[in-house]
């Protein structure tokens, strides 16, 4: 029955209030009362559960209890390094991690993703001794003068997170926050590989409230590339990182704990070289690494070998080439596995560790005996010299087979200040390259830990590995492209197809019935 | 409750509704992966996570008759008339609603078998999408469900789960953007707030909106962190639109319009 | 049995249902009659459980249909005007999803379902789909959905509308035998169908009550005139005249003239309380004249007719 019918043909059944409003009646009006209450009631008691789930008492909140790192390697959870410092920490120890921007949150696809969540968890596990905050500056000028007094670190122009603790501060820019895959960096693509946004952080917090033990310095101007990966790991070490510019009047600084050359492509100049020697003579500590690449395969180092012949070392200007199948890596000549020697097994971890593109290390015949130098890495025994020959762009090999060193050790007996030279053949050691490519975890990169930790005592024990971010790729030798072609064809083709003819047949069938 | 779930699950595959809905899902999801896997890499979240961008589209196709339907026909009566709870309707329609769901979703778990055998990674992270899909799915299931008791033409009932699914999918950007209209309105206003006490307002209302986000709640879920308040959320809000519906339907007896 | 004690439902200023009350004894068939608008689907949709009403209750077997809901309208089949019918289910299909909707236990399912199907007659239907199914057969098909679970009231509003006269009689015929084993309440505009099958009739006009009473009581009050309709040829002043002369016969207008043709048509008012029936009187008086009967009926009274006369009575 249709309502509009009713309407008209009992108008004279209206019954009016004075005020001409429509009347309601008691038993619809309860009824209308109950409803809207207790709809209004469910949705009151849903919202103040779920905001009583998000509400933070003292930093923390129940939804902080109830979340579960279920990741292998705890993305986003921090790790029992850190909060083992932290609780070693005084009670009352304030550390302030700053983001100057506001609160990301679109983390979908972008670094912050594995940021904000991992800084949420250092508040909940450092029993307060933590504060996370997220300040605009462009909103909250302030916010610079209170972090930056004295206006050091030009943070206005810092889109990334300061950790404060008692006047000083260390800046960590997101992006720094990976390592990332250098085939895929050198066309502009950013593919990160490992998460070390706690190992930044935890190192800074230590870094901070314990102050840097020793001080390492790069030398920069020798066309080396990057060392921001190096400078991660020695930070992680309580190793601050500085440079020193190459040039005619080099010294090196007196507080200079450890002097680095990371893959320099041209070479030291005499006065570098008197520098170097002078503070090496005090006790001082180097570590070179040079390989044999694209731009300096003309580069001899004559006056860096004057220096390292100082301590019975040579640096060899050709490229080693591994002719044992068994010690290529991927049937490449040129990038094979050495043989640690037994004295340095331990370091490593392991008897073998990659190198790639090496320049051979040789003894240099320095007649003293106080001078003992040991190898570290050796070849197979049937490896070759090799040469650039820039007529024809190939590399040309020598005749004879035998064993090259890639890496050695040198120091000095019957010397209270005795030197350490480490001269590293290869750029596998303590490039930016191979550490971002292979992660903290690498044995090449442990090995470098573990003899920098043997030169200068650094304490890592706060050490934070990094975390490898998964690795989606499938397997190619199972997926070839006739796989994804037949795949392709049932997945879109066939399936979807098969729905729509099983639709067709249901529905005409039934049509008819 | 079995009654009302049965005939609308059953009545899915009676109708081409349920095939296209199969076809077009397969179609998307298979789609969606293959790109992937061509490509020799294939993360099950985000194939997940692109496939929810599309409940907007689908969630509606799926609820728009459920009611509305009934209203046309006149079937409703039966619900109103049967010794039923008119809850247990709602419910009933709700789970073969869901149910249809999850046999779309028999898709995905075909992706993830392919790529369990290619080698390829299912780990954690792709169990916390399928939840994330779930819960969103729950959610917008109830809205499409509300849509269809709010009228008798299936066309406007899923022009409204649409346009409500579509304002959740965008709250992120809606905060955004209220807060800084709030902000220049603020600002020129002649209430002559300071700079702090506008910007405190502005993130707070950003806050607030962006709060009733269930994307931005479940976001960690794919890097494998989970936590029960997200799902407490999109379940207690589905219970929430689930009983408005049910009140909207009741209310069709003591209304005196 | 059900009582409706002072029935009120209101929409917005206009009240539908004003103030109905009677009561439904077990077994008997009850009509429901009234123009369209009455009120009639209003009092059944609030006897049914669909609407509750503004004020006034309802008891169902003694069970009030807002307090006990369950239980008040598991004693209750109900045909709405427009049967609820899934276009998309088998016959088979549908009537399986009402036997889970009422909760009929499986065991039982399928010898209720048979005898519901042979009662209907709608076996050879079981599998056809319910949209393919001509009008007859959907109200059939309406009509087994409400004997499913075997109610002790069927509730059947407008039961033949929109149907052709064989489906009609079909239906009727069905009523009458669904009425040995239940109480029926059937609504209608139509005043001969209800006399066809209903043993008592509430008759109700504009939200209200217009009469209860058995169908020859009514028949009787109905009675005291009859109304016949005479087509003729021949002259219309002589006929009528001659017409008025016979005894019982109260009136005659013209209701159509053509004089050129000299057919006729007028209405004679008669008093059938007259021992003779006037029709013989009528026919004797026509053949002696020689005027040539075209068509002679009597006239049903249209229900404003009689809502005029139980009014006015």
């Amino acid at each position: 029955m249709s309502k509009d019918n009713v309407k008209t043909d009992s108008i004279k059944n209206k019954t009016k209030k004075k005020d001409g409003k429509a009347v309601t009646d008691a038993r619809a009006g309860k009824l209308k009362l109950f409803s809207i209450s207790s709809f209004v009631i469910l949705l009151i008691t849903v919202l103040a559960v779920n905001i009583i789930f998000g509400l933070k008492i003292k930093n923390t909140s129940i939804d902080d209890y109830l979340t579960y790192d279920m990741t292998a390697t705890g993305q986003n959870s921090v790790s029992e390094v850190t909060i083992s410092y932290l609780a070693s920490l005084p009670a009352d120890s304030h550390i302030r991690i700053v983001g100057l921007m506001d609160r990301p949150v679109n983390l979908r696809d972008t670094p912050y993703e594995y940021i904000v969540p991992l800084l949420d968890d250092y508040v909940s596990v450092s029993e307060g001794k933590i504060s996370v905050e997220y300040t605009d500056p462009t909103k909250y000028p302030n916010i610079i003068t209170e972090l930056d007094p004295n206006g050091v670190y030009d943070l206005a122009n810092f889109k990334g997170f300061v950790v404060y603790s008692e006047g000083k501060i260390i800046q960590i820019d997101p992006v720094d926050c990976f390592t990332y895959d250098n085939e895929y960096l050198q066309y502009g693509y950013y593919l990160p590989l490992t998460n070390i946004v706690e190992q930044k952080f935890t190192s800074a917090i230590v870094n901070l409230t314990r102050g840097y033990a020793y001080t390492a310095y790069f030398v920069t101007g020798l066309g080396e590339g990057t060392h921001d990966q190096l400078s991660n790991m020695l930070a992680s070490m309580g190793i601050d990182s500085a440079e020193i510019q190459a040039s005619d009047n080099f010294t090196v600084p007196s507080d200079c704990d450890l002097l680095i050359l990371n893959g320099i492509n041209t070479d030291i100049t005499d006065s570098m070289s008197e520098a170097i020697k002078s503070y090496l003579s005090g006790g001082g500590k180097i570590i070179v690494a040079v390989n044999y690449y694209n731009t300096n395969v003309n580069e001899s180092f004559p006056k860096l070998n004057v220096l390292l012949a100082n301590y019975n070392i040579r640096i060899g200007s050709a490229l080693v080439v591994e002719n044992n199948p068994g010690y290529q890596i991927n049937s490449d000549p040129y990038s094979s596995l050495v043989d640690v020697s037994t004295d340095y097994q331990e370091a490593a971890g392991t008897t073998r560790l990659r190198n790639s593109y090496a320049r051979p290390i040789m003894e240099a015949d320095t007649p003293y005996t106080y001078i003992q130098v040991s190898p570290l890495f050796a070849t197979s025994s049937t490896a070759t010299f090799g040469m650039y020959d820039s007529n024809t762009g190939n590399i040309v090999q020598s005749v004879n087979n035998a064993q090259f060193y890639v890496g050695m050790y040198s120091t000095f007996t019957g010397t209270p200040t005795p030197p350490d030279v480490y001269v590293f053949g290869t750029l596998t050691f303590t490039s930016d390259e191979y550490i971002s490519s292979f992660g903290f975890n690498d044995a090449n990169v442990v090995f470098t830990r573990n003899i920098i930790r043997g030169m200068l005592a650094a304490d890592d024990s706060v050490f934070v590995e990094g975390k490898a971010l998964s690795d989606y790729s499938i397997d190619t030798q199972k997926v070839t492209g006739d796989t994804v072609t037949v795949w392709t064809f049932i997945l879109v083709a066939i399936v979807p197809l098969a729905f729509v003819i099983a639709g067709v047949v249901v529905y005409n069938k039934r049509k008819n019935l | 409750m079995s009654a009302v779930y049965k005939r609308e699950l059953a009545s899915y595959f009676r109708s081409p509704v349920g095939y296209i809905a199969l076809a077009l899902f397969s179609f998307l999801s298979g789609f969606v992966f293959i790109n992937q896997y061509s490509n020799g890499s294939v993360n099950i979240s985000s194939e997940i996570m692109s496939l929810c961008s599309f409940f907007v589209v689908i969630i509606p196709v799926i609820t728009m008759g459920l009611f509305s339907e009934d209203k046309k026909r006149g079937t409703e009566v039966l619900f109103y008339t049967n010794p039923v709870s008119m809850f247990d309707v709602v419910l009933g329609k709700f789970l073969a609603a869901m149910t249809l769901i999850a046999i779309l979703f028999l898709n995905v778990i075909v992706h993830m078998i392919i790529t369990a055998f290619s080698g390829g990674v299912v780990n954690i992270g792709s169990w916390g999408s399928v939840i994330v899909f779930f819960c969103l799915a729950v959610l917008f299931t109830s809205i499409g469900i509300l849509a269809s008791a709010l009228t008798d033409t299936q066309i406007i009932s899923a022009i409204i789960s649409f346009v409500l699914i579509l304002v959740i999918q965008l709250l992120q950007t809606i905060s955004t953007l209220a807060s800084s209209a709030l902000y220049s309105l603020l600002s020129s206003s002649m209430l002559s707030l300071d700079t702090e006490k506008i910007n405190t307002i502005c993130s707070n209302t950003a806050a607030a909106i962006s709060w009733l986000s269930p994307f931005s709640k479940t976001q960690d879920f794919r890097y494998g962190v989970f936590s029960i308040s997200p799902l407490v959320y999109c379940v207690s809000m589905a219970l929430v639109f689930l009983f408005l519906t049910y009140r909207i339907l009741e209310k069709k007896r003591w209304s005196q319009n | 049995m059900i009582e409706i004690n002072n029935l009120v439902k209101r929409y917005g200023d206009i009240k539908a249902v004003n103030g109905i009350s009677f009561t439904v004894n077990d077994g008997e068939v009850l009509g429901f009659l009234g123009p369209n608008g009455a009120g009639k689907s209003t009092t059944m949709n609030i006897i049914t459980g669909y609407l509750s009403s503004t004020s006034g209750t309802v008891k169902v077997n003694g069970h009030d249909i807002l307090e006990e809901p369950e239980e008040a309208k598991k004693c209750i089949g109900y045909l709405p005007e427009m049967p609820p019918l899934y276009f998309d289910m088998t016959v088979l299909e549908y009537l399986n999803f009402i036997c889970d909707l009422k909760k009929v236990p499986k065991k039982e399912r399928k010898e209720q379902l048979a005898s519901i199907l042979s009662m209907v007659k709608i076996v050879d239907m079981a599998d056809r789909l319910i949209g393919n199914l001509s009008k007859g057969y959907k109200q059939r098909v309406g009509i087994a959905q409400a004997l499913v679970g075997n109610p002790d009231i069927l509730i059947l509003d407008e039961p033949t509308v929109g149907l052709d006269p064989n489906q009609i009689l079909e239906i009727r015929k069905l009523i009458r035998k669904l009425a040995d084993k239940h109480t029926v309440i059937l609504s209608s505009h139509i005043l001969s169908e209800i006399q066809a099958v209903c043993d008592r009739v509430v008759i109700i006009n504009q939200g209200k009550v217009a009469a209860i009473d058995t169908i020859t009581d009514l028949s009787s009050k109905l009675s005291g005139s009859t109304k016949l309709s005479l087509s003729f040829k021949g002259p219309v002043k002589e006929v009528t005249n001659k017409l008025r002369s016979i005894p019982g016969v109260n009136n005659v207008t013209s209701i159509v003239s053509n004089d050129d043709t000299s057919i006729h048509q007028v209405e004679i008012t008669a008093d059938s309380s007259a021992k003779n029936d006037v029709r013989t009187g009528v026919f004797y008086a026509m053949s002696k004249g020689g005027w040539p009967m075209l068509e002679f009926r009597s006239m049903d009274p249209s229900l404003e007719e009689i809502f005029l006369s139980i009014t006015s009575v």
